[in-house]
């Protein structure tokens, strides 16, 4: 045992030794999510470093934890330069003093470079308070081979859909769809679409109070719970990516997603010829809209805003961010990216092409400081008239008395 | 006699049906791991559940340290296990002699407060916590990790290696008083000697603890290159990419994570049970 | 008598860190949680004292029940099982047979495997459509069709539990043998020659005498399970709706996606208080250890 001693002693002084030791240059500090975009990332850092002598320290967190990560943070006063993030969050970060408005940050090219919809997402009162990021517009992408067997022509409304469902299972596809839950995000992620095509929304316009408990709503909220009937049962545990890969293995028939999914399948080399991109499905009014996503760079208040936004501006270039949205399957905001590369309005390039078509009917989440409390209420609501634990008008019920309390908190 | 035979016979077969059931529930999971870890990409999704894979794709395990930074998250396991027994070591070793041997003012309630301060959650204090560390300039960085498994593993410890020290005869300390020595004397060079085998068990379980250590190791990492492997495995789970969740990889993961803690314990089995332990867990 | 009492002041030299340790990072925490739970803290960083709102609020929430609901059956149930499970194969260890050595060193792998580990172990078995354990209760024909153990409310909180008390169990399974083998075997022996059969033994001597060591290791498992945090978080993050939710789950929850900084802090003064009983439990139940001597 006193040999075991030495041994262990031993080990940690040379860990001691190879421990690095940490250089005084000037640097600011990036965060990317998931490892989005992580090798250009490096590779424009180093070319920014070689330009302006300042180095960018890149870190990468995990998708569903960065949130709590970065409250944590900034609370202690200890956040990185800039981090790449959720449009939601735009207000609340801004409310706090957590960030920093970019307008003169950023240069007026690049100002205008931006799509109309992308600014309009990320600005507050006329100011930009994020810079637009990664977008992503979510349609109903369905399995052609399992919806040939059952209908001639494929489903324009949430109706038809719901109709085909039944006969749907089972064939080459066990089930008709698939839904997203267990984070609250996932659920809600799944549910707006619907929400939407009804013709409800989340919150009223004086974004005091909730609008969602309407005939319209609860309307919406029955679609969903049917068609969860004929849903795979990842109710609850799954991530986006199950959905994903309920869809790739043609677990599910159809399901709602951007062309992320489809565009790793084809880096992947595989065959996705039965994958057909339909229009946003429509609710009983005949209203349509594609699902956004929009991520953004926030720039916080550090004191190092100035070289940030610099940063961030020798980022969003069609040769480093501009590769990323194509490789990913994003959909770009910028115009300089259009031009320079011709693949994204490329008819041969069947995923971003047709989602890029989508963008004017763009609907976004809203951005509020309570979001993430009042997605879980709603999503715990859904998920409790999906198990039959409450009807569809009881839940939304409930949902709105809690919501309309935590607004009024405020 | 005839009746005792038959009586005896079903007693056996009982307990082997008990031991079967044990088998089956405590390593089902094991073996779905390391099957789940070998099988090729195509067949992780396949309908029904293959069982076994076809043939062991062994290039999972490669593409695993190739992709997820394993030797990274393993130098930073081990720096900051390290670094936990060895301040453990310095901090718990005086502590527990002298909870065994001497004695001091407010003993019992000195005895009292590490009994009850290894019942609070982690949780309950970690906002503070974080502040406090943050205050220091110890976020993202291995000595904040350190301070809190120390924290949270000293009662623990310190009780386990109490009761070693109370298998030390007082004979001998007092023959080495009379021997001249002082009461430190006595510790380093008596005590020890005699309780080593209490301090090895003491500093695997330390390891044990610090190694699947997960809410501060998650909440006060941020960089890649800090991160422990624990962390690590729980990102790739969280973090795939968009063709879903690469299920072989991530056993491969699990597996390569959990190979130096089995053989630690199955190392020190026959101590678990022994005398050791027991002043820690009883 | 003076010497003595420089002595034993010299001798708190000896647990001074340790002490110094416990202050710092357990007890100055403690206080200031206990002061913020006091407070709402809103998002732009006003803070406002607001006396016992926080904790109004927790027991008039609706999920207050039925976190508290979770909680206890997380705890006792959870404890039940694992002591039982534990005796029951402390029992079997006792006797002798082949592989017997090589089975006790093992079984603690469970128990030795990270709890980040473990989950992702059983979250691909429960796993809905490439799960071993769907598809063997789809081959029994026990299921009908595939269902998500973790995903559905009904029964979210037993599948968790199911990975808890299979991590802890092998763990109370050596403690008991143990305490088993601290048995001397004169006592048994003295109860065969009274006429003693196999179940009088075990009723009347076995669980007799390892009665305060099973209740002690049963507070200690206890306590441990009303602060495990991970295993919850990393299988369903406490969801779908809260029905796996435990108290410490609402505590990170509130703290760190909502960033509702005070009412975490009240509710962990709640959980501060049950702990604070369940100590005194062990600290009593401790101090009533039986010896054979």
């Amino acid at each position: 045992m006193k040999k075991m001693l030495l041994v262990l002693l031993s080990l940690s002084l040379v860990m001691v030794l190879v421990l690095p030791t940490v250089a005084e240059t000037k640097e600011i500090t990036y965060v990317t999510l998931g490892n989005t975009g992580m090798e250009l990332l490096e590779e424009a850092a180093k070319a920014f470093e070689e330009k302006e002598g300042v180095k960018v320290n890149l870190e990468s967190w995990s998708y569903s934890d960065a949130y709590s990560k970065i409250l944590t943070l900034a609370e202690a006063g200890n956040m990185p330069d800039s981090m790449y993030g959720f449009s939601s969050w735009t207000v609340q970060f801004k409310e706090a003093g957590y960030t920093v408005a970019i307008d003169d940050l950023i240069s007026k090219e690049l100002y205008d470079d931006f799509s109309k919809a992308a600014r309009d997402v990320c600005s507050v009162n006329g100011e930009l308070w994020a810079m637009p990021s990664y977008m992503s517009v979510r349609s109903i992408l369905i399995n052609q081979t399992a919806f040939d067997e059952v209908s001639d022509e494929p489903p324009t409304t949430w109706e038809g859909l719901l109709e085909l469902a039944p006969e749907l299972c089972g064939k080459t596809c066990p089930y008709a769809y698939t839904l997203v839950a267990g984070h609250p995000k996932n659920t809600i992620d799944c549910f707006l679409p619907i929400l939407w095509a009804y013709g409800a929304d989340v919150l009223s316009e004086d974004q005091k109070t909730v609008a969602f408990n309407t005939e319209e709503g609860v309307a919406a909220l029955q679609m969903y719970v049917d068609l969860a009937k004929y849903a795979v049962p990842d109710y609850g545990e799954a991530t986006i990516n199950e959905t994903q890969s309920n869809f790739t293995t043609q677990t599910a028939a159809a399901y709602v997603h951007n062309a992320q999914g489809l565009a790793a399948l084809k880096a992947a080399g595989e065959n996705y010829d039965w994958a057909t991109i339909l229009q946003p499905l429509k609710g009983p009014g005949g209203e349509a809209y594609s699902y956004g996503v929009m991520d953004v760079d926030l720039v916080f208040n550090t004191g190092n805003q100035d070289i940030t936004a610099k940063w961030l501006e020798f980022w969003h270039q069609a040769k480093y961010q501009g590769v990323v949205i194509d490789k990913a399957g994003f959909v770009p905001n910028q115009a300089s990216y259009y031009k320079e590369m011709p693949i994204f309005t490329d008819e041969a390039n069947v995923f971003v092409a047709p989602f890029a078509a989508m963008e004017p009917i763009a609907k976004f989440k809203p951005s509020i400081t309570c979001w993430e409390e009042i997605q879980k209420i709603m999503a715990d609501n859904v998920t409790k008239a999906v198990f039959g634990q409450l009807t569809a008008a009881e839940a939304f019920e409930a949902a709105e008395k809690d919501c309309n309390e935590v607004l009024a908190a405020q | 006699m005839n009746r005792n035979k038959i009586r005896k016979r079903a007693y056996k077969f009982l307990l082997a049906l008990v031991v079967i059931a044990m088998i089956v529930f405590l390593f089902f999971p094991v073996v779905a791991m390391i099957t789940v870890s070998l099988k090729p990409a195509n067949e992780v999704f396949s309908r029904p559940v293959r069982w076994l894979p076809s043939e062991p794709a062994w290039e999972n395990y490669i593409e695993v340290f190739e992709k997820m930074d394993i030797l990274v998250g393993f130098k930073n396991s081990i720096i900051v296990a390290i670094g936990t027994i060895i301040t453990i070591l310095l901090i718990g070793i005086p502590a527990a002699y002298a909870m065994s041997k001497l004695d001091y003012w407010f003993k019992d309630i000195i005895y009292y407060l590490v009994l009850v301060s290894q019942m609070f959650a982690p949780i309950i204090v970690i906002i503070p916590l974080y502040q406090q560390m943050n205050n220091w300039g110890l976020i993202d960085n291995h000595v904040s990790l350190v301070l809190m498994n120390v924290t949270f593993n000293l009662a623990f410890i310190v009780l386990m290696l109490k009761s070693s020290f109370d298998n030390v005869p007082v004979e001998v300390l007092e023959s080495a008083k009379i021997d001249g020595c002082s009461r430190f004397q006595a510790l380093i060079r008596i005590s020890l000697p005699i309780a080593s085998m209490g301090i090895a068990v003491a500093i695997i379980f330390a390891f044990t603890r610090t190694w699947n250590e997960f809410l501060f190791a998650f909440t006060f990492t941020a960089s890649t290159s800090k991160k422990t492997i624990i962390v690590k495995l729980y990102e790739i789970l969280k973090n795939n990419p968009a063709i879903g969740i690469p299920w072989h990889l991530v056993m491969a993961g699990a597996t390569i994570a959990t190979t130096p803690l089995v053989i630690l314990f199955i190392s020190i089995r026959k101590y678990i049970t022994g005398d050791v332990t027991k002043g820690a867990i009883k | 008598m003076k010497r003595d009492n420089i002595i034993k002041t010299t001798n708190l030299l000896y647990v001074l860190p340790m002490l110094i340790f416990f202050g710092v990072f357990i007890l100055s925490p403690i206080i200031q949680v206990f002061e913020n739970s006091f407070l709402q803290i809103k998002a732009n960083g006003d803070v406002e004292f607001i006396q016992f709102d926080n904790y109004i609020k927790f027991f008039n929430s609706k999920d207050a029940s039925m976190v508290l609901k979770n909680t206890f059956i997380w705890v006792f149930v959870g404890v039940a099982a694992k002591i039982l499970i534990g005796l029951l194969m402390a029992l079997v260890l006792y006797n002798n047979f082949v592989g017997k050595r090589v089975l006790t060193g093992v079984m603690l792998i469970p128990y030795a495997m990270p709890a980040a580990v473990s989950c992702v172990v059983w979250r691909l078995m429960y796993h809905p459509t490439f799960g071993h354990i769907t598809q063997l209760l789809l081959d029994l024909n026990i299921l009908e069709r595939p269902m998500s153990f973790l995903g559905n409310p009904a029964t979210s909180l037993l599948a968790v539990l199911i990975v808890n008390v299979w991590a802890v169990a092998p763990f109370c399974a050596l403690n008991i043998l143990a305490s088993l083998y601290s048995i001397p075997t004169y006592i048994y022996e003295a109860a065969s020659i009274d006429g003693a059969g196999h179940l009088r033994k075990f009723f009347h001597i076995t669980i007799h005498l390892i009665f305060t060591d099973v209740r002690t290791l049963a507070l200690l498992i206890g306590i441990w399970a009303f602060n495990s945090f991970d295993v919850i978080y990393m299988m369903t993050t406490g969801g779908p709706a809260n029905s796996s939710s435990i108290l410490v789950n609402l505590v990170y929850q509130n703290a760190f996606e909502f960033n509702n900084r005070g009412y975490a802090s009240a509710i962990s003064i709640i959980c501060f208080i049950i702990l604070s009983i369940f100590s005194v439990l062990y600290v009593r139940s401790k101090n009533k250890e039986v010896s054979f001597e």
